[in-house]
């Protein structure tokens, strides 16, 4: 093992190593930053996107360290790659565990996807083909990660719109089968998980009954926008009926998990944001009364 | 095309120049062929970075027209894929994309505007670090001024400017009548610069753009002088020479000075 992978992270069991539910939170965007600071708004925590705070200073670094001394704080990073056929990029996670080490984030997730290959990154989150040999292949770069950060990672499922012949599995047994082998934890995107559905005709509510409870650290919701054939993922619309439900469904089966809303385009006033939080509250004390 | 590293290159190639290799491994359903979901990911990969040079170099896309832009956008991309983690170091290579552009009207000036957005980009999350103000001057003695070298802060960028750019930048930035571009009969300079958290800039005399890149290459103060006495009176130089330094010093452009040793 090179020296680059020597931290080891200290492997709790089964039983404890969800942390604690923070409540409900929402993604930390430029706009809102100084609505933030200024009224200190019922948000339980906010979720970064890691990308936007790998830069020397300014600004950024700025907004970020006052906002984490008031509140929790997670990171959520697009640029892992964790699925690529190229090497783990070290320069990428040397930056990432070094912002980790000024916010102390709750937790850090990225995607199970891929981003670039052969040194070209595409900023998008491609999708994967499902089989034993992929799951193997991410196992073992989570673990190598995993050991990096000297903490678990969060996987999350993306949207995609398309799925490849070979695939001989589906994607709830590819999630489970990665998080299983890698032993990570998950973040359950319930828009995601019904844009996919959508998009491949499968059923949202049989994904989510097939997902391990004592793996689903966090849950993403967010809008898409619908174009009769197909679903994008856009995270600039509110939270669709369909979607609300399938969070209640979700809460029902994986009781309270850490949850925010992701948005981010067609910034609405932090307000309008706020208002979708009080939702997500209701839903889930509906949900969770329920039992 | 078993391979992950086959697929994903197989990908990659229809993103990159629509070689339609990938699409044998895609599944078509009724609801939608195999070729209209590749190509939902290769508008969104265009569509994402044209969006990130767009918000980078918004003053160059108003100056060509959002037309021209557009095509800029594509054969930029094209030219230079992003080999970074982040979109923020996308736009880099544009502006010596726009200089060395055959194709288009005065790439040179577009390529110096170009340059100077970038410019702006690069001040904006440089490193935080304190700046020194002129009261440094007094801790220095009279015999060790020769060979006073200086830090400059990281996020001054330094430019040369051969065109009234920074006075179409303004026009277009207060949406002013636009103006034609024209080439200066001397060449002068733009000092880029962050102070606190706000981005500022100024324009420069030539020499005073040529001392301050002497300096920020760590050039000591005997050696700015000489270059300095290349062009002014002797007795005109230390005097020159410490006004430039003192206003430098006021404006957070430095962040250190030291005595070199031997």
């Amino acid at each position: 093992m090179p020296p680059f992978f020597s931290v080891r992270y200290d492997c709790a069991s089964v039983s404890t190593r969800l942390q604690p539910p923070l409540g409900f939170g929402l993604g930390l965007r430029v706009p809102y930053y100084e609505t933030i600071l200024a009224e200190s708004p019922g948000v339980d925590w906010f979720e970064i996107l890691s990308e936007n705070y790998l830069v020397a200073g300014g600004k950024p670094l700025y907004y970020l360290d006052k906002i984490a001394e008031r509140y929790p704080v997670v990171m959520h990073g697009v640029s892992m790659s964790i699925g690529s056929a190229d090497a783990l990029d070290r320069d990428y996670l040397g930056r990432l565990k070094r912002l980790a080490d000024r916010v102390q984030p709750r937790w850090i997730s990225d995607h199970l996807c891929w981003t670039g290959v052969g040194g070209h990154n595409f900023h998008d989150l491609l999708p994967l083909p499902y089989d034993e040999a992929v799951v193997a292949h991410i196992a073992a770069r989570v673990r190598q990660v995993q050991e990096f950060l000297g903490r678990r990672i969060l996987l999350e499922n993306v949207s995609s719109y398309l799925q490849y012949n070979h695939s001989a599995m589906s994607e709830w047994e590819f999630v489970s089968a990665v998080a299983e082998e890698a032993d990570c934890l998950l973040l359950l995107d319930v828009n995601n998980i019904y844009v996919s559905a959508m998009n491949h005709g499968f059923d949202p509510v049989a994904y989510i009954d097939a997902i391990d409870v004592s793996r689903v650290q966090q849950i993403h919701l967010a809008g898409h926008r619908n174009f009769g054939d197909y679903i994008i993922d856009s995270h600039d619309q509110p939270i669709i009926e369909a979607v609300w439900q399938l969070y209640g469904h979700a809460l029902r089966r994986f009781g309270a998990v850490s949850t925010m809303i992701e948005r981010d385009d067609n910034m609405p006033p932090f307000a309008e944001l706020l208002a979708e939080l009080e939702r997500l509250r209701r839903v889930a004390h509906d949900a969770l009364g329920e039992e | 095309m078993n391979s992950l590293q086959q697929l994903q290159s197989a990908f990659a190639r229809f993103l990159r120049s629509g070689d339609p290799a990938i699409a044998a491994a895609v599944a078509s359903t009724p609801q939608l062929a195999a070729q209209s979901r590749l190509e939902i990911y290769s508008s969104g990969y265009k569509a994402r970075l044209r969006e990130a040079i767009t918000k980078d170099f918004p003053v160059l896309r108003s100056v060509i027209g959002d037309e021209a832009f557009a095509v800029l956008c594509l054969r930029y991309i094209d030219a230079w894929p992003s080999m970074s983690f982040t979109l923020r170091d996308f736009g880099a290579h544009l502006p010596e994309f726009v200089a060395r552009a055959a194709d288009i009207a005065n790439p040179r000036f577009l390529g110096e505007l170009a340059r100077f957005e970038w410019a702006f980009i690069e001040a904006f999350d440089a490193a935080d670090v304190p700046s020194i103000g002129p009261a440094a001057m007094g801790d220095i003695a009279g015999q060790d001024w020769p060979a006073v070298c200086f830090e400059a802060h990281p996020s001054v960028q330094a430019l040369v400017i051969g065109f009234n750019t920074l006075q179409i930048w303004d026009a277009v930035k207060t949406q002013q009548p636009p103006m034609h571009p024209v080439e200066r009969s001397e060449s002068a300079g733009a000092l880029i610069w962050r102070r606190a958290l706000t981005t500022v800039f100024r324009s420069t005399a030539d020499d005073e753009l040529m001392l301050w890149r002497r300096l920020a290459a760590g050039a000591d103060f005997a050696t700015l002088c000489a270059v300095l006495a290349d062009r002014l009176p002797a007795d005109d130089v230390p005097v020159r020479a410490a006004t430039l330094l003192r206003g430098w010093l006021a404006e957070g452009l430095i962040s250190s000075l030291r005595v070199q040793q031997g």
